[in-house]
């Protein structure tokens, strides 16, 4: 592993790799302050961006954006107790308190020092793990990947607390946008109503563009005033910075919580962050400090976040299974690239793929560096009015929108996902199910009708194959037990 | 008698239903191989839209379904206008886009948006108006050499007064 990150980091290293690490880094971390505004919404925006850029360049642009993003994204947090990002949502209740009792600069001191810890922690098994789980890949057939598509959706589905139903019903949306285009088996033209610009299939950009982007300017717009209501900003971070080790049980445990939950596709660390600030509070001796001010309430959830989103990284790279948003938006950029996740990736690209984990690595490092010198400046955003920001907004994921491809369906068709977002996210329809299901169309059609003509039209072949036999029960598995546990916990109470 | 919420959940499921239906109806004239994976996904997509309107005109499931609590604040903040400002700020920019180009509807959208929100400060408007669009100007046509839209009639005008030259 060493060997490989040591060319890794040679091709990483380039000038112009380590400009786009920071210039990535830059991006996640303003982005990462801006509460509302998650990095996904920015790497959405700046895909276009990427299109003209090496591969090795442009990815670790975008995966730069949501390191320094996880970073940034518990500043506002702890300062105004509203996360800067869904996945540091747990922080603000500890991170809060403390800036209340005048003790702002430790925390973020401590949230900066678990960030860089869980990071290069989870780029770590990122390097190390990636390999072995893409080798193990290599002994999947079609009717392995398909149950693993549809594992996918499911697990996304079922991590949507409550609304497993409407989850699987925007990943069946996913799957029909996917289907529009030339079919991928027998290239027939489908749900095409004559329309040349529809024959070349509805693309990711626009889609994603526009459920992420262009929905959350809505939220912005309708919201008003300023995305700060507080203002002032204060705080030294070395307090907290080295006090983070005075804590290593909760550094340990959480950043092992959100690695593992970072692995499995599509749970994301939002979950890991509110799952490590309960393991944290349950293995402490003092639990009623929670929620008053307690260090290991503001180290368990960011150590966890910093740590899922690397490993969100392998089921992406190896599977071309997503882990997260974040991961789903990175998977685009490389197929946008010609690049084929899996394990191929890793033989024929070793370069690109160890520079890509060394460039994480780096990008990691430079998070904290520019978090601990940057952030009081990145926070003056918060206070800009929505007045402002909102148009920009517009205007910037438009014109990447058309930049895509140079088209102004293109542009509609962001519009059109955006409004469709909106009300998805009103109704509590999860608009990451969507994605999976555009992302993951493809290749979840194909692995079916391939192992199809593998058993002869047989379809119990995704039951007699062991390893897609486990999978789908693993998936079907996911889906129900919600329902069934609700119902067995309402019979208890009558 | 209906409650709101569960109204519009039953609204959206319905809608949703029709979507799967129109993908089932469409893809069944379709060759075999081609019909069959849009077939099953829209068929699951439709008895499950069907379930979640049942459940919704039952009253089940519709505490899950509800907007979250910062959904809340955000509606009862914000009047019609605001929400219509909302919802119809990209379309409307998308439609300029098409019909006078980028540089023009970009400066309509960050000098008008602000304006309908009710900042009136009409020098920095149009600083920031300008300042955007030479962004833009750096950043598409010279930089990544994407030349931005000039719409219908920028077209039209290019044919008349400049081409026609």
């Amino acid at each position: 592993m060493l060997e490989n990150l040591a060319i890794g980091f040679a091709a990483a290293g380039t000038p112009t790799n380590l400009l786009f690490i920071a210039i990535g880094t830059v991006i996640g971390l303003w982005i990462g302050v801006l509460p509302g505004l998650g990095a996904t919404a920015a790497m959405a925006i700046l895909i276009p961006f990427t299109f003209t850029m090496e591969p090795l360049a442009a990815l670790l642009m975008l995966a730069s954006i949501s390191v320094a993003g996880a970073f940034g994204g518990s500043i506002t947090s702890i300062l105004l107790n509203i996360p800067g990002d869904a996945s540091s949502a747990a922080t603000a209740y500890d991170g809060y308190p403390m800036a209340q009792q005048g003790r702002a600069r430790v925390a973020m001191g401590l949230s900066t020092g678990a960030s860089l810890f869980a990071g290069i922690v989870g780029v770590m098994l990122l390097a190390g793990l990636s390999e072995p789980i893409a080798k193990a890949a290599l002994t999947f057939g079609p009717a392995e990947y398909f149950a693993l598509g549809m594992l996918g959706i499911a697990i996304v589905a079922a991590a949507s607390a409550g609304n497993t139903v409407k989850g699987l019903i925007m990943g069946a949306l996913g799957l029909s946008v996917s289907f529009v285009g030339l079919d991928s088996v027998l290239g027939f033209p489908r749900f095409t109503y004559g329309s040349i610009y529809l024959e070349a299939g509805i693309g990711f950009v626009p889609v994603t563009i526009g459920l992420f982007a262009i929905t959350e300017v809505m939220f912005l717009i309708t919201q008003g005033g300023t995305i700060s209501r507080a203002g002032r900003l204060e705080g030294s971070l070395w307090e907290g910075f080295i006090g983070t080790l005075r804590y290593p049980l909760v550094l340990l445990q959480s950043t092992s919580i959100g690695a593992l939950i970072g692995i499995i596709p599509g749970v994301g660390a939002t979950a890991a962050n509110f799952l490590a600030y309960s393991a944290a509070q349950t293995i402490s001796k003092t639990p009623e400090r929670f929620g008053k001010g307690a260090p290991e309430g503001v180290i368990a959830p960011e150590a966890s976040n910093n740590s899922c989103i690397p490993t969100s990284f392998i089921p992406a790279l190896t599977l071309g299974i997503p882990g997260g948003a974040s991961a789903a938006i990175l998977l685009v950029a490389v197929t946008i690239h010609g690049l084929r996740p899996g394990a191929l990736l890793f033989q024929s690209n070793p370069e690109l793929v160890y520079g890509f984990f060394s460039g994480l690595l780096i990008g990691t490092v430079m998070a904290a560096i520019l978090c601990i010198a940057m952030i009081p400046l990145f926070a003056m955003i918060t206070v800009i009015r929505i007045e402002i920001l909102a148009p920009l907004l517009i205007v910037v994921s438009l014109a990447g929108a058309y930049a895509a491809s140079q088209s102004l369906a293109d542009v509609f068709v962001a519009i059109a996902f955006g409004i469709i977002g909106y009300i998805a996210r009103r109704r509590s329809y999860p608009v990451i199910c969507l994605v999976l299901g555009l992302i993951l169309g493809d290749l979840i059609e194909k692995s079916f009708h391939q192992a199809l003509m593998i058993s002869g039209r047989d379809y119990t072949i995704f039951l007699t194959r062991p390893m897609s036999a486990v999978i789908l029960g693993l998936a079907v598995a996911l889906v129900v037990w919600p329902g069934f546990k609700r119902r067995v916990a309402q019979k208890g109470e009558d | 008698m209906v409650a709101r919420g569960a109204r519009a959940e039953v609204t959206i499921a319905l809608g949703l239903a029709a979507v799967f239906a129109v993908v089932v109806g469409t893809a069944l004239g379709y060759p075999r191989d081609a019909r069959l994976f849009p077939v099953i996904i829209g068929t699951g997509g439709l008895v499950l839209s069907l379930a979640l309107a049942i459940l919704a005109l039952m009253g089940r499931n519709v505490a899950a379904a509800g907007t979250t609590p910062d959904m809340a604040s955000e509606e009862a903040g914000a009047g019609p206008a605001r929400f219509a400002l909302a919802v119809l700020a990209a379309p409307v920019f998308g439609l300029l886009l098409w019909l006078v180009g980028f540089w023009i509807a970009t400066a309509v959208a960050v000098y008008a948006i602000p304006w309908l929100m009710g900042y009136r400060h009409r020098l920095k408007l149009l600083l920031l108006a300008l300042g955007t669009i030479a962004a833009h100007v750096v950043t598409f046509p010279l930089l990544l050499k994407v030349p931005l839209p000039v719409g219908e009639l920028g077209e039209w005008f290019l044919h008349a007064f400049v081409y026609a030259r």
